[in-house]
């Protein structure tokens, strides 16, 4: 009986590899392949829009666009179908990282290849492709199974302690309801103007309150799910930095970095969410007029979000139970704050779901740094073979570097 | 006046019903002339502040704490009228506030009433074996919260 052939679709500018690629895969002697050919990345992208395929063979050099614009539409149009990279001319290891870095199986150079240096790469960057995604599935069952395990107790707990915080802000507005309502003509200006900040303020709570107690289900009903896109890290702080600001008023906040031509994987809501969820803990522990700061740091095989209060720290014995479920930090000095602790189990669940961690460390000078990284090659692509194997490693391995 | 003091009477679950406020500005007081001033301990902020606006526009006195540490040295303090007590609080829970003052004979005469958002019946019970003098939850009509803070003053 024959195997279903792999269904592979090539986009090149030059008809010349449509033809030296199919001979070459026609002498692979493992799987069958059935080549599909495209010049162009318009018609490449409508033909994948159009029929499945296994893998994509990618010329980066292409009439319609030209070098990682090409590759970032391609993950864009498909996010799940593995591409291999094949360049016409040897541009250098910064490139090939890059495509990497990008999302792309594997890198080739068009003049070393041969039938089954090709035949491998196309078959192992779609059990690569695979692996990752079992992988990412793994991380997003460990960020929440060590919570389920909890069952029903913990669905009383959070029910009690949701019933308990939102009495807060009912007895807000029925205070300055019936407040306004018998004694409106004989207040003062300056007191209907605080009266309806606060009702405004309990509202903002009320919704925070229930945005966690839903993001909490969600993570809890396993449907927390990804949707990878490539950004710049930059431009998800000042995101997050300048919602709190609008939230925020008597708080400064920082982006301490400045733009750089950084580009990383991840699911830029749950980020931003999670981004946001340190902030406003910061917040918390943090007098008027005081300041919170944000920043990144780049490491070779992740980037690091960082969120620096100068509020009183936390204390050292709590900095590993601050990320569970319902932990509120509680003494003398920090008094309880709003919330029921779900808010920073909600950023854990989404950092440990991209296979990332997350940690809260002292400060220089004094207050707390809460800070998760997130994998550069965050699961897609960076898995497969040896474990211990970067795609890096890989790449070196094949220049023979 | 009469000499010996009434025993409060238990009154509690106000929280749903609704009444009519008094004028405002009115100062309260136990009809000597002095102005009722109430302790208002509550880890929440706008709690503290929203029972605040309504008791002063109601003409009382108002103090607050927001911690029950802080409660127990400020009633020490400042011998108010009444005290209005949270339960769930950081640092050591209403209940033991309460306990701290009915234990003290400087603060033991001193009417509490629990203002909480604990419903359970075991909560209500427990605030009346510590001797506390009402307990209200949350959220209350204010109307409800100042009748209780007449009562219990008046009784004094």
């Amino acid at each position: 009986m024959s195997e279903a052939p792999v269904k592979v679709l090539l986009i090149d500018n030059d008809r010349r590899d449509d033809r030296l690629i199919r001979q070459m895969l026609d002498e692979y002697d493992g799987t069958p392949f059935g080549l599909e050919y495209e010049d162009r990345l318009s018609s490449g992208l409508e033909r994948l829009q159009n029929s499945e395929f296994d893998a994509v063979l990618l010329d980066l050099n292409l009439p319609d666009s030209l070098g990682q614009d090409a590759l970032n539409a391609v993950i864009s149009a498909s996010p799940d179908v593995p591409i291999v990279v094949i360049s016409g001319f040897d541009d250098g290891s910064e490139a090939a990282a890059g495509a990497l870095r990008i999302g792309a199986q594997d890198y080739l150079l068009k003049e070393r290849l041969d039938g089954s240096m090709l035949g491998r790469a196309i078959t192992y960057a779609i059990e690569r492709k695979q692996a990752g995604e079992r992988l990412m599935e793994e991380h997003s069952r460990k960020a929440t199974g060590e919570i389920i395990e909890g069952g029903a107790e913990d669905l009383t707990n959070m029910i009690e302690m949701a019933a308990h915080e939102l009495r807060h802000p009912a007895t807000i507005f029925k205070g300055y309801a019936t407040l306004l309502r018998e004694y409106g003509d004989d207040l003062d200006p300056e007191t209907i103007r605080d009266a309806l900040d606060s009702i405004e303020q309990a509202s903002n709570r009320l919704t925070h309150l229930i945005n966690n107690l839903l993001d909490t289900s969600r993570i809890e009903r396993k449907k927390l799910n990804l949707a990878y896109k490539e950004v710049d890290p930059y431009v998800l702080m000042v995101r997050a930095a300048e919602e709190m600001r609008a939230k925020a008023t008597e708080v400064e906040f920082n982006v301490l970095v400045g733009r750089e031509d950084m580009r990383v994987r991840l699911d830029p809501e749950k980020i931003k969410d999670a981004l946001s969820i340190l902030v406003d803990n910061a917040i918390k522990f943090t007098s008027e007029g005081g300041e919170v700061d944000l920043w990144f740091d780049e490491r070779d095989d992740a980037v690091i979000f960082n969120v620096g209060d100068r509020g009183p720290g936390v204390p050292e014995n709590d900095r590993e139970n601050v990320f569970g479920r319902f932990y509120r930090v509680e003494d003398e000095v920090h008094n309880s704050k709003p919330g029921i602790g779900l808010g920073l189990y909600i950023a854990k669940t989404y950092v440990l779901a991209h296979g990332g961690w997350i940690t809260v460390t002292e400060r220089d000078g004094g207050g707390a740094v809460f800070s998760f990284g997130i994998p550069k090659q965050a699961i897609e692509g960076g898995f497969g073979g040896d474990p211990e194997e970067t795609p890096l490693d890989r790449l070196l391995r094949r220049f023979e570097l | 006046m009469a000499a010996t003091p009434k025993k409060h009477r238990w009154t509690g679950y106000f929280g749903g019903l609704s009444f009519k406020m008094e004028e405002p500005h009115e100062n309260q007081n136990q009809g000597d002339g002095k102005v009722v001033r109430v302790a208002v301990v509550d880890d929440d902020p706008g709690i503290v502040k929203v029972i605040g606006v309504i008791l002063r526009t109601n003409g009382f006195e108002v103090i607050d704490a927001l911690n029950g540490s802080k409660a127990v040295t400020l009633v020490k303090e400042e011998k108010p009228d009444v005290v209005l007590l949270d339960i769930m609080m950081p640092d050591i829970d209403g209940f033991e506030v309460c306990r701290q003052l009915k234990a003290d004979s400087s603060t033991r005469d001193i009417p509490v009433i629990f203002v909480s958002a604990k419903t359970g019946l075991e909560h209500v019970e427990k605030g009346e074996e510590l001797g506390a003098a009402g307990y209200i939850i949350k959220p209350f009509a204010p109307a409800v919260l100042i009748a209780k803070i007449k009562e219990v003053t008046d009784s004094q």
